[in-house]
This record gives C-alpha cells, sequence and structure tokens, in this order.
C-alpha cells in the first residue's frame, strides 16, 4: 500500500521543501566548482527547459501543436541583439520588448490556429519556421549589412559582486538563466493550476463542451499561443545573452524539432516534464556528440559517419518505446507505487456555509 | 406560466446547408421539454442554435432577453447549460476537476464551489467514489452522470441535455431520467431534453415537441402525443 500524502499538508510541504533544497544544493554546488564550458553547458541546458515550457504550456495543457516556436525564439534574440547593438538600449529593457513582440506575433499566428488542428495547424506553423531563416537572412543584409548579428554581450551588474571576465560572465549567465527557468515554470505552473488552466486542458479534451461550460474559445486559444510564444522568445533572449554571434541558421527547424523532442522525452502535459526532458536530451545529445566520434566498435560505415545522430535518433526511438508517456510519466508511474500525493479534501459544508455568510454580512 | 426559453422561427445550419427550418418551440420556467426525433432530425442541430455554436437566424428569447446573436460564453452566462451529446468529459481531468471545470463561468470563492461539489457527488454517490479518477477511465454511465453534473455547476436556469440516453443500457438511461425527473420536480430546474426514447423522456416531460427534418410536426402535452398515431408508430412502437 503506497503512503497517501494530501496536498498542500504538512507532509506535502516538507516533501516539496526537501525537493528544492536538493536542487537548489545542486546548482549551489555546480556554480562554486564547475568550468564556466560546464556552466555554459548548463545555461544552453535551462534555455533549451525554457522553450520546452511554452511549447508544453501550448501543445501540451491546450494541445495546438506549433513547429514555429524556433521562429518567436529567433525573432526574440534579433530584437534583443539588433536593439542593444543598434540603439543602445538596456538589455533589460529587450527582454521586456521581446517578449511584447513574440506575444505580439504569437497571437497573430494563433489565428489560423482557430479554423486548424492537429497535421493542418502542424504545416502553418511549419511555414513560419522556414520562412524565418530568409527573413533574417534579408533582415542582416539590408539592415544589419553584416553577415551575423552580434549578440547581447550581456554583462553581470555591479551589486552581483561579479566582474566582467569570461568565468564571471558564465557564472552569472548560469544563475539568470535558472532564475528565468524558475519564472517560465511558475508561470505555467500557475496558469495550469487554476481555474483558466483547467480551461485550457478542457479546450484541449473537447472543444464543444468547453464551450459550452462558457469558455471563449478564440480567445483562449489566440492567448495562449500569445503567452507561449513569449516564453519562447524568454528562451530566444537568454540565447541572445549567451552567444557572441547570431545568424539566420541559430533558430532554425531544427531548432523546434529538439524543442518538441524535449517535451515528448520528458512528458508532455506534465509541468516538471520540458525541463526533464531538456536536461536529458541535452545532455544525452552533448555526451554522445563528444565521445562517439571515439568509438570504432561499431560496424563499418556506421563508425566513420555522423554516429552522435544515428545514436540519438536510436534512443529516441527506445525511450519513446520504455516510457511513452515520457520521463516523467515513468518516474510517476514508479512512485507512485511508494507515495501518492492526493488533491486536498472539499471543503466542509458547514465551514463553507459559515464563510459565506461571513461575506454577505457587512 | 411565462416561457423561459421561447424560439421563434429558428433557421440554422452548416455553410449554406439549413437543416433547421424554421421550427418555433418554448420551454416553461419550471418545466421539462422534450424535443422527439429521428437520426437526422435536426435534434443536435437545434441544440448547437440554441448553445451559440453555429451560426442561425429567428428569433431566441431566454427570460425575455435576445440572444439569437451572442456568443457561446454569454449564452452560459446568461444561465444555459448543455449537455453535449456524447458526454464530452474532459478525460484527462480527474472527476473533481471536471466538475470545477463546470463551475468556469463562476467567480465565486473555491468554498461555494466545493460545497457544490459535495451536492453533487450526494445526488451521484458513484462519482464520490471516483472523485480523484481521470474521467476517461469512467463507464460510459458514470461519464453521462458526471457530463450532468458539471453542466449544474455552472447554476444554470435551463438545463440543456443532448440525447442522454445515447449508448447507455436501458437500466442507466432509466436511473438518468430519474435523477432528471428529481431535479425538476424538487429544484425546479427547467429542462430541454431532445431524445429518440420517447418512452423515458415522455414521462417526465410537460410539453412535446416532435422534430422531423428540420420542422416541428406536432407538439403538445405528453398525453397528447401519445395519443397522435404518427408519433406512437414512429417512436413509441405500438
Amino acid at each position: 500500500m503506497p503512503i497517501t500524502i494530501t496536498e498542500s499538508s504538512a507532509q506535502h510541504w516538507a516533501l516539496r521543501f526537501v525537493g528544492v533544497a536538493t536542487l537548489a544544493g545542486v546548482a549551489v554546488y555546480f556554480a562554486s566548482g564547475a568550468a564556466p564550458s560546464t556552466l555554459g553547458k548548463i545555461t544552453e541546458a535551462c534555455t533549451l527547459a525554457i522553450a520546452a515550457i511554452a511549447l508544453n504550456l501550448l501543445l501540451g495543457f491546450n494541445g495546438q501543436i506549433s513547429l514555429g516556436h524556433s521562429t518567436f525564439a529567433g525573432l526574440a534574440a534579433f530584437t534583443a541583439g539588433y536593439s542593444v547593438n543598434a540603439w543602445h538600449w538596456n538589455p533589460w529593457l529587450s527582454l521586456l520588448i521581446s517578449c511584447a513582440v513574440c506575444f505580439a506575433f504569437g497571437m497573430l499566428v494563433g489565428l489560423p490556429a482557430l479554423r486548424l488542428k492537429g497535421s493542418y495547424l502542424a504545416l502553418v506553423t511549419l511555414a513560419v519556421a522556414f520562412v524565418w531563416p530568409t527573413v533574417a537572412r534579408k533582415f542582416l543584409n539590408q539592415t544589419v549589412k553584416q553577415s551575423t548579428l552580434t549578440g547581447m554581450k550581456l554583462k553581470p551588474p555591479t551589486w552581483t559582486g561579479l566582474a566582467n571576465n569570461r568565468a564571471d560572465r558564465a557564472t552569472f549567465l548560469f544563475w539568470l538563466s535558472i532564475a528565468l527557468l524558475i519564472v517560465a515554470y511558475g508561470i505555467v505552473r500557475n496558469i495550469r493550476k487554476s481555474r483558466i488552466g483547467r480551461s485550457l486542458v478542457a479546450v484541449r479534451d473537447n472543444e464543444t463542451a468547453a464551450a459550452v461550460m462558457g469558455v471563449n474559445l478564440p480567445l483562449t486559444k489566440t492567448i495562449t499561443f500569445g503567452i507561449s510564444a513569449s516564453l519562447a522568445g524568454l528562451a530566444g533572449w537568454l540565447t541572445a545573452a549567451q552567444l557572441t554571434t547570431l545568424d539566420e541558421n541559430s533558430f532554425s527547424i531544427l531548432t523546434s524539432i529538439k524543442y518538441l523532442l524535449a517535451l515528448i522525452l520528458g512528458g508532455a502535459a506534465t509541468l516538471a516534464g520540458p525541463v526533464v526532458g531538456a536536461f536529458v536530451y541535452y545532455f544525452v545529445d552533448n555526451l554522445l556528440k563528444t565521445n562517439a566520434p571515439k568509438w570504432n566498435f561499431l560496424p563499418g560505415q556506421l563508425s566513420n559517419g555522423p554516429v552522435a545522430s544515428f545514436l540519438l535518433g536510436a534512443v529516441v526511438v527506445a525511450f519513446v518505446f520504455i516510457a511513452p508517456t515520457g520521463f516523467v510519466g515513468l518516474i510517476k508511474s514508479q512512485t507512485r507505487k511508494i507515495a501518492i500525493v492526493v488533491p486536498r479534501p472539499l471543503r466542509h459544508k458547514a465551514v463553507a456555509e459559515a464563510s459565506v455568510e461571513n461575506s454577505k454580512s457587512p | 406560466m411565462t416561457a423561459l426559453l421561447e424560439i421563434t422561427d429558428l433557421w440554422a445550419g452548416y455553410g449554406r446547408q439549413q437543416v433547421l427550418q424554421g421550427i418555433n418551440l418554448h420551454v416553461d420556467e419550471g418545466e421539462v421539454a422534450v424535443i422527439l426525433g429521428a437520426n437526422g432530425a435536426g435534434k443536435t442541430t437545434t441544440m448547437r442554435a440554441i448553445s451559440g455554436m453555429i451560426e442561425r437566424r429567428g428569433s431566441v428569447l431566454f427570460q425575455g432577453t435576445a440572444i439569437g446573436a451572442a456568443s457561446p460564453d454569454h449564452i452560459v452566462h446568461a444561465g444555459i447549460a448543455q449537455v453535449p451529446q456524447g458526454r464530452g468529459t474532459f478525460t484527462d481531468l480527474t472527476v473533481e476537476d471536471n466538475l470545477r471545470a463546470g463551475a468556469f463561468v463562476r467567480k465565486n470563492t473555491n468554498d461555494s464551489i466545493d460545497t457544490d461539489i459535495r451536492q453533487w457527488f450526494e445526488v451521484f454517490p458513484r462519482l464520490a467514489e471516483r472523485r480523484l479518477q481521470k474521467a476517461g477511465s469512467l463507464s460510459g454511465g458514470e461519464q453521462q452522470m458526471l457530463a450532468i453534473a458539471r453542466a449544474l455547476m455552472s447554476k444554470p436556469t435551463l438545463l440543456l441535455c443532448d440525447e442522454p440516453s445515447l449508448g447507455l443500457a436501458p437500466i442507466i438511461t432509466q436511473e438518468l431520467f430519474d435523477v432528471l425527473g428529481r431535479l425538476n420536480a424538487q429544484d425546479g430546474l427547467s429542462i430541454l431534453i431532445v431524445e429518440q426514447n420517447a418512452n423515458l423522456a415522455l414521462r417526465i416531460a410537460h410539453q412535446v415537441f416532435v422534430l422531423e427534418t428540420g420542422t416541428i410536426t406536432a407538439s403538445g402535452t405528453p398525453s397528447e402525443i401519445a395519443q397522435n398515431d404518427t408519433v406512437r408508430k414512429a417512436y413509441l412502437g405500438f
């Protein structure tokens, strides 16, 4: 018999505290000891996680597929890079503007989604992702008049006590990416747990039933698209903060596929899924790319060819069979045997009536 | 008796194809109205037209207010809830969350929503047992009960039921109609049901409308309708 823990009870809070403390401990351990290159990798993984969280809100919870999220990230990165370099904007202001631009563009892309579903919507967003490199190229040629766009070269603010050298910048970006990851996670978590979040899932599960419950379908779908796009923009801005140069290939359709893979591997429609998936994907990919060229035990052509991408593909296929509901789904089904978290019991009638009485009396 | 819902010359359809061809019907306050019709008569279209899910022309008055051009969410706010055909439960949400989702239009505190969930758990004890299960794992009958309870979570004045008996065992259907009858008799809830199962529907109905290929061909009290030869042959089978 598994242990039953009530949501938001003392035990649940203790469990949450232990979880958060462990994660914080791991983060501090890495920040204090690791080489700048390792920190850089974690920062990239966090960036991927933010983008996967963005996609999860749209695809996982609202059931709208987008293969155009790389474009939102690219748009934000270009907006940030250009406004900081050409107009000397404050990078933090560029963060707000980039997210706002992505929100507006996301709503716009979301409009055809009102009439399209599934593979048709995938096609429309795919078109957006395909057009992006051309648009970016034109922008670089005509406006920037260079083949690449310079990144933001984000400097650590003075209050952090960090200097503007490589090691300190890596530490700063590491903490910044973690902070933004927490913000993105927090936004999506709060949406999911709210009345609005239930309406998103309702729209995904059954549009007709959601509509006759009073959910405004067009508004819900376009706003969700907008929020998801602006979260992808957050990831794009963070990319512009890390890279020294950006070009039209930085946010190709492959980037969108990467977001999708991270989300599916981790577990769509779960809160932790995109984060876990992003880290697993990033580090498996990284591990294979670093080590696979040395492996010569593979037969014939394989050991000379692109082994890493081949193996990554094999790992992904194998994983989809082992854990069809993603990493988080697998972990959940295992931990469920030990302990389950159940929602709080319904508030008692007497209490409820008393509080209604209280609210009525002036 | 004043009419709660008054429909006059309602036309509706999909694209260029008009399914409803100028129907007239009314639901009086505190009464159960039943629309009988065969497959393809336009029953579901009528429901969708009232809820504002499709393009429609004509007059729909609800509590004296015209809702013939309102959007679905406005109509729910006005006090009309629908149990869509084929249940339409949110399969990935738990039973409890389905009910909470049903309270979407209510801006009340969680406490009063909890109180209502408790109330529906008393009416449908089987839902209480399955409170934390995903709705998708419920049987057809349980899902239909959940769909009704969920629709009632919005505290409607008028409940629309689109073929509640569809795909359910006769004993479950009987149970459902008993509950609907009780809700009407005890709580004074007005209900509009579309059905093919005339026997059960006529038992709780006050007004019956017979819908055939987009037009109302007969209407009256259940006893009047039961005496109508064509209806008797088509729907009651004797």
